[in-house]
């Protein structure tokens, strides 16, 4: 029936397109184009797309091993695995009973690598250990530096160590134990004891596990870094002088020094996820790392092979006390000095092991998915494919006399374009309203009520959300629980501030507007009071902007809170709106908080192009894929459109729009001046366009998982859900052809199962 | 209030938490462009990072980097001594010059195919055959034009079509050397100008010719790169100047383009497309990309934080675009050369900027329609807009285009054909009115002469005239007649009072502020967002209020007879002119274009020469001085003037120091105790 239909649209379209190519020769004065085909496609060699496969086995295959077990003693063992240790430098072996492939903590013939013996000492030791000496001297020790004898004491799933380092007189125990398919190693902190005149500082476990020489093996390593990111196994580089490194949930503001940045260098992408991975053979073995307790204070690092080592490895590392910068003068001269007391937290490190069809990205996604959803980390919710407006109210104006605000989108106006897309052809939207507090969008928060005059009154608010109601569009209100402006009301500077560990606050300036965090008790207790005020105006839905992505101590005197307890203030603010108010979608958040979510807005589509990543993955969207819908940043600022619409068709992102009534440039003398484009009518088209593609390819898999993802060839990704349905989107220039499907040049193309 | 919170915003280093950009793209850095009014704006990627080039080869610090016409890739490497040369697609090709290279740090291939490298440590340009021979080596010319001291050190080498070699020599302060083919010195090119400076200017003033001779001369800036274009332009870049960072030369070796290009003035190396755009690196390792004429497009680029990303440069030292406007830059530091591609966003941009320079302004409308709608502030693309309005004869909404771009010749056209077509609608009825006010006012005046009609009216303008008040600011009109009775009267007869006088400054501030927010937009473009009411105030009321204090000040002790009160009064009935006239030239500025503008400024300086005439009057007879006291009374006041605001500055210092010290010792003892 479609073939027919095909062929009959051919047949009529090929005069016209005809009739356009002599169009085209007429206007040959155009300057000749150049580009070749080999060219063109470079671009989607880089590190921000996924290369094909190459090379190495077949799948399922294991690679060659020469494993010995000298030195190893069997600790346990279960159906899936069995662990061995080694009982002088607590070096372990895993292996894994199907494919029989052994995962070494260490290296077997470490004579054969170039390595210095500070890093064989910590490749071969279980820990390492770094601390300032009674001089306050930065040292580091690992078990078989200075021969520590650890005390090993053999349990049920595995075994329990005492090491005392002998240098460093500091102490700790470490469980590791198998659990089904996964090993689990904790290090509580109540058993950790610090040395008398020695600071522990920090703390490497099994840095080296998993490691790959060059590239030995065909794999990668893989790091949270936005979307995801890999890091396939090379020869050693020289492009990268530092390895990756990035702390989970972002750096702690607390620990930061106060300085100035280059505002044009956009800051890398936060680790958002606590976990890593490493492939060793694409679809052979694999395993992915979740740090389950001791997150907040955990730096994720990945040396590629050529920075420093010909190694490639990759490990988190814990930090039990802080480096900040101590100002003494107004001037900002000062001392760095070390956190007086030591964080308490627990380490917990869950390695899942993955063999064959699950021993890739696509398979660690899937295995952290099931975790999180059974640690209840992640819910159902419910997924439609649509748009995403947000709608711009009012900004800030500064004016001759006295600011003023500039209406941008009046609320009553809202329905209007949802009834314009709607009889476009787009059916299910959600909107988003931001500055709609009294003042405008910059500068006002902490304080959120009353509703900006200009843009509507209570009556038009609580119309406009019944309207939209009716069409089925739900309406959230954009807030924000974390910043505080200077001189904005609702909060006391003193008071309400949080503090950073050298007792300044912690603030930024946005636009020339200073910013304060607002101390997490303080959040909590505005959210509480919020509550009634929303009713009023009959909001139900929130959407809350840089709460989700922030995550920072508070050493303010009173109500002093560690990340750890940051994260727990935080769930409560969100359970609250949950419970009392509605839905609340978040930007950008942070695993801890996307049980409290009901969409996830602005995912991460890309990676921080560090020159050691070869390639950019979806990890997270695979993860999230089925569970919450998530939406791509704001389509206006795209500088290729065509390639993106197929990015987020592959990626499964909905559509985002920034968008005002008003054109765009009478932001251009606020604070909003880097909205450059956002004009209703210039973006309505767009719009529907962007919502039709989507709906013809997502829309086939609402609800649904992804199942795999592979790269035939470059430039043209293959993604299967877990219906059956295949998404086959072709970034290319030339059309692509699969088992009888063709796929136009950039272009995407659906194929339900059966076909 | 706002300068006050900017003074303390400067005072004190705020942390810059990372801000989420709006735009979460794929680059590591922002991309800029001018807005309309001038002013840095972001907008969308021009060029995204692609990789590196040639990761397999040994390449250690390479210097310069060069495309020819077919897409080969060529890069002299200091490090590796020699210049490895590139595929189209990026594969290593060949090496050249290995053994014979010692620091090569320049590289440029010509149409058949020599290459061309500058060796700075041999003091010779050496030519290369395509396969790598060595065909000929250039060495310090032995003309005696060249200059026996003048050293020989080439870094950067260019050759035009007529196969003439263009070699930047370090520290050649007299411009581009300029070898024929065969090797003989054909002259200086290009050569750089000294800064035109305050200090410069002053020195210059003060030295003696003799003194001048025996003084440090001071040089022009050596050039420090060289490109040449498709049609044979000579392209340079100069490091450390402010004026001419680029230059763009013709073949009398004149720069076409405007000398203060760009505020940059670390520019590395500079590439020309084949549309004649051209793209320079600073030192920071942003890129710049200009038009033809220089207009600024983009702003890209960045410096290495550390976190090693593609996009970013801890030492770029060349750039180079292929034909297929790929970009190529190599950082020496981390011995990476960086591939850049131009992004669908600047495609449309360049095509339009390829019509608009051939003057397809029509042609290139929808280019700029389509960049307008994904940034409504591009500032190139509402000037090209508003020149295709005016091509296509739509002369109010290219009036409009203009005046979003501040492009005052195109507003003043586009004006020039509105007004023309407003008076061909309307002359008739204009003339006609005048016709008729003339008639009527005859009219009148016949039938007041034959009836006395106006008799009433007349008398009730003399009652009202009679009022004290109302006469006093009348009687500002007698200045423009009798300055020097007015002045009498002023003094002896109390003519005017204080109140009169205060009505006047008002009147004059308020008149000061109309001036300067509407004035036509061809004579005083619009005011930026930075001006606020209260500073343009300042503006105006500081020196009257200084003026008036010091010259009081200044008299008293000088044998002046004027008390505070007349300077205050006289002060403002001298300023007559502009109080009576400035609304009037207010309002004509606004129908007045380009052509007429001698019109506006020619009134302008005779109201200003007329209020500093009676102003000097005024002095003259309030103080009852002869000229040359006056001459000296009126020096004085305005060094009193300079004194006093000196005077406020440092107490302002002072006061900031005392609150610097407070702040510190209250912090320290937070912190100690």
């Amino acid at each position: 029936m479609f073939k027919k239909l095909f062929i009959i649209l051919a047949v009529l379209l090929l005069p016209i397109t005809a009739l356009a190519a002599q169009n085209d020769k007429k206007t040959a004065d155009k300057p000749p184009v150049r580009t070749e085909k080999s060219q063109n496609e470079m671009k989607y060699t880089t590190s921000q797309f996924t290369k094909p496969e190459t090379g190495g086995l077949t799948p399922g295959q294991t690679p060659k091993q020469e494993t010995s077990f000298e030195g190893f003693e069997k600790a346990a063992e279960n159906e899936n695995l069995v662990l061995y240790v080694n009982k002088e430098s607590l070096a372990i072996k895993i292996q894994d009973k199907k494919t029989k492939y052994v995962w070494n903590s260490g290296l077997d013939h470490p004579e054969k690598y170039r390595l210095n013996q500070t890093w064989e000492q910590m490749a071969q030791s279980a820990l390492t250990v770094e601390y300032t000496d009674r001089r306050g001297k930065l040292r580091t020790e690992s078990i078989t530096s200075n021969k520590t004898r650890p005390q090993v004491r053999t349990t049920a799933k595995g075994f329990t160590a005492k090491v005392d380092f002998n240098q460093a007189k500091i102490e700790f125990q470490m469980n590791v134990e198998l659990d089904q398919d996964s090993l689990v190693v904790s290090i509580p902190y109540n058993k950790v004891d610090d040395g008398r005149r020695t600071k522990l500082i920090s703390l490497k476990v099994y840095p080296f596990l998993g490691a790959v020489n060059e590239d030995d093996i065909n794999g990668y390593m893989f790091i949270p870094d936005g979307s995801g990111a890999l890091i396939r196994y090379n020869k050693s580089g020289k492009t990268a002088d530092a390895p990756f490194t990035g702390a989970i949930y972002g750096d702690d503001e607390a620990f930061k020094k106060t300085e100035e940045r280059d505002e044009k260098v956009s800051p890398v992408e936060p680790i958002k996820m606590p976990v890593f991975g490493a492939v060793h053979g694409v679809k052979q073995n694999a395993f992915l790392t979740v740090v389950e307790e001791g997150y907040s204070y955990s730096n994720i690092t990945a040396y590629p092979a050529g920075v420093s080592t010909d190694f490639n490895w990759i490990s988190s590392q814990f930090h039990y006390r802080h480096e900040y910068y101590q100002p003494t003068s107004k001037n900002m001269q000062g001392i760095n000095v070390y956190q007086k007391n030591a964080n308490p937290f627990n380490i917990k490190l869950r390695y899942m092991f993955l063999r064959q069809n699950d021993a890739d990205y696509v398979g660690m996604a899937r295995a952290y998915q099931d975790y999180l959803v059974k640690t209840d980390q992640l819910k159902k919710q419910k997924d439609k494919t649509g748009v995403r407006l947000e709608l711009l109210g009012g900004e800030v104006k500064e004016g001759l006399l006295w600011d003023s605000v500039l209406p941008m989108t009046p609320i009553t106006s809202i329905p209007k374009m949802t009834d314009e897309l709607k009889k476009n052809g787009v059916n299910n939207l959600f909107v988003v309203y931001k500055g709609w507090s009294k003042g405008g969008l910059t500068g006002t928060l902490p304080a959120r009520f009353p509703f900006e005059k200009k843009l509507g009154s209570k009556g038009d608010v609580q119309d406009t959300i019944t309207k939209l109601k009716k069409d089925n569009i739900p309406m959230y209100f954009h807030t924000d629980y974390t910043k505080a402006f200077e001189g904005a009301s609702g909060f006391s500077g003193s008071k309400d501030v949080a503090k950073k560990a050298s007792s300044e606050t912690i603030s930024n300036t946005e636009n020339e507007n200073k910013v304060f965090y607002l101390s997490p008790q303080k959040t909590l207790d505005a959210a509480k009071n919020d509550v009634a005020d929303y009713k009023d105006y009959g909001i139900s839905n929130l959407a809350v902007d840089t709460s989700g992505y922030t995550l920072f101590s508070d050493f303010s005197d009173k109500k002093s809170s560690q990340r750890n307890s940051t994260i727990e203030t935080y769930e409560k603010v969100f359970q609250n709106f949950n419970k009392r108010l509605g839905n609340v979608a978040l930007y950008e958040p942070n695993t801890y908080l996307w049980n409290t979510a009901d969409r996830y807005l602005d995912i991460p589509m890309y990676s921080s192009n560090y020159v050691y990543e070869t390639d950019t993955v979806p990890f997270m969207q695979i993860v999230l894929k089925g569970y919450m819908p998530y939406y791509a940043p704001f389509s206006n600022f795209y500088s290729d459109p065509k390639d993106q619409v197929l990015r987020m068709i592959e990626y499964g992102a909905y559509p985002s729009f920034l968008l005002t009534k008003e054109p765009s440039h009478l932001l251009m003398k606020t604070p909003s001046k880097d909205v450059y484009t956002s004009e209703f009518s210039i973006w309505k088209d767009d719009i529907a366009e962007q919502y039709k593609k989507v709906k013809k390819s997502l829309g086939t898999v609402e609800g649904e998982t992804i199942e795999s993802r592979s790269v035939p060839k470059t430039g043209v990704v293959e993604v299967t859900y877990s219906n059956g349905t295949k998404i086959i989107v072709n970034y290319t220039d030339s059309a692509y052809q699969s088992n009888g499907a063709e796929v136009a040049a950039k272009d995407f193309e659906v194929i339900e199962r059966g076909n | 209030m706002k300068h006050y919170a900017r003074i303390i915003l400067a005072a004190i280093v705020f942390i810059l938490v990372p801000l989420q950009s709006i735009a979460s793209a794929s680059v590591p850095y922002q991309t800029e462009t001018l807005s309309a009014d001038g002013k840095i704006i972001e907008t969308q990627t021009a060029y995204t990072p692609l990789g590196n080039l040639l990761e397999d080869a040994d390449i250690t610090s390479p210097e310069d980097i060069f495309v020819d016409t077919d897409g080969k890739i060529y890069v002299a490497d200091s490090g590796a001594k020699k210049v490895f040369v590139a595929d189209q697609n990026g594969k290593k090709a060949a090496e050249i010059g290995a053994g014979i290279l010692q620091d090569p740090t320049g590289v440029y291939v010509d149409k058949d195919g020599s290459v061309y490298v500058a060796d700075y440590e041999k003091e010779k340009v050496f030519r290369f055959s395509n396969e790598g021979k060595l065909e000929k080596e250039y060495g310090k010319p032995d003309s005696p034009l060249f200059g026996k001291s003048s050293s020989f050190k080439p870094q950067k080498v260019g050759v035009d079509r007529r196969g003439n070699l263009f070699v930047i020599s370090e520290g050649s302060t007299n411009g581009i050397i300029q070898l024929s083919r065969e090797g003989t010195f054909l002259g200086y090119y290009g050569v750089n100008s000294t800064e035109a400076s305050f200090k410069n200017f002053v020195s210059k003033l003060l030295t003696s010719e003799s003194q001048k001779a025996r003084m440090f001369m001071k040089l022009p800036p050596a050039p420090d790169n060289i490109a040449i274009d498709s049609k044979g332009l000579i392209y340079s870049v100069t490091e450390g100047t402010k004026n001419e960072v680029i230059k763009k030369l013709n073949v009398a070796g004149k720069n076409m383009l405007d000398e203060d290009i760009s505020p940059e003035t670390s520019y590395q190396d500079i590439t020309v497309d084949h549309d004649g755009n051209m793209l320079a690196v600073t030192s920071s390792g942003e890129i710049n990309e200009f038009d033809s004429f220089g207009n600024l497009l983009f702003i890209f680029g960045g410096k290495d934080d550390g976190t090693n990303r593609l996009g970013l440069f801890k030492q770029p030292t060349g750039i180079a675009i292929d034909p297929n406007g790929r970009l190529y830059v190599t950082d020496k530091e981390r011995g990476l050369i960086q591939v850049f591609e131009s992004t669908s966003f600047s495609n449309q941009v360049h095509k339009g900027i390829a019509l608009f320079k051939e003057g397809k302004y029509i042609e290139s409308r929808k280019y700029w329609e389509s960049v307008l709608e994904l940034n409504s502030s591009f500032g190139l693309a509402h000037s090209a807009m508003g020149s295709a309005y005016y091509k296509q004869q739509d002369y109010d909404k290219a009036l409009k285009e203009f005046e979003f771009a501040n492009d005052v010749y195109g507003y003043s056209d586009s004006f020039w054909e509105v007004r023309h077509a407003w008076m061909q609608e309307n002359l008739e009825m204009v003339l006609f009115i005048i016709i008729g006010l003339i008639v009527l006012y005859y009219v009148l005046k016949w039938l007041d002469k034959k009836r006395n009609i106006l008799a009433s009216p007349r008398v009730t303008w003399a009652s009202f005239k009679k009022r004290k008040l109302l006469g006093e600011l009348l009687f500002l009109f007698q200045f423009f007649r009798h300055p020097i009775d007015s002045f009498y009267y002023l003094k002896r007869k109390r003519y005017a009072s204080v109140t009169s006088a205060t009505i006047l400054y008002v009147l004059l501030l308020i008149e000061f502020i109309v001036s300067r927010f509407y004035t036509g937009f061809i004579f005083m473009p619009p005011a930026s967002d930075g001006t606020s009411l209260l500073t343009e105030l300042l503006k105006i009321a500081v020196p009257l209020f200084l003026f008036i204090t010091i010259n009081y000040l200044v008299s008293t002790i000088n044998d002046g007879e004027g008390r505070f009160k007349d300077i205050y009064i006289g002060t403002i009935y001298a300023l007559a002119p502009y109080v009576v006239f400035s609304l009037p030239i207010v309002l004509i500025s606004n129908i007045l274009t380009y052509n007429e503008s001698f019109l506006y400024v020619f009134s302008i300086r005779i109201i200003y020469a007329w209020c500093l005439i009676i102003l000097f009057i005024m002095i003259k007879e309030i103080h009852n001085y002869s000229v040359s006291d006056t001459i000296r009374n009126i020096l004085i006041t305005l060094f009193g003037m300079a004194i006093m605001l000196l005077v406020v500055f440092i107490v302002f210092v002072l006061i900031d120091q005392v609150y610097d010290f407070v702040y510190s010792i209250i912090k320290e003892v937070v912190l100690r105790v």
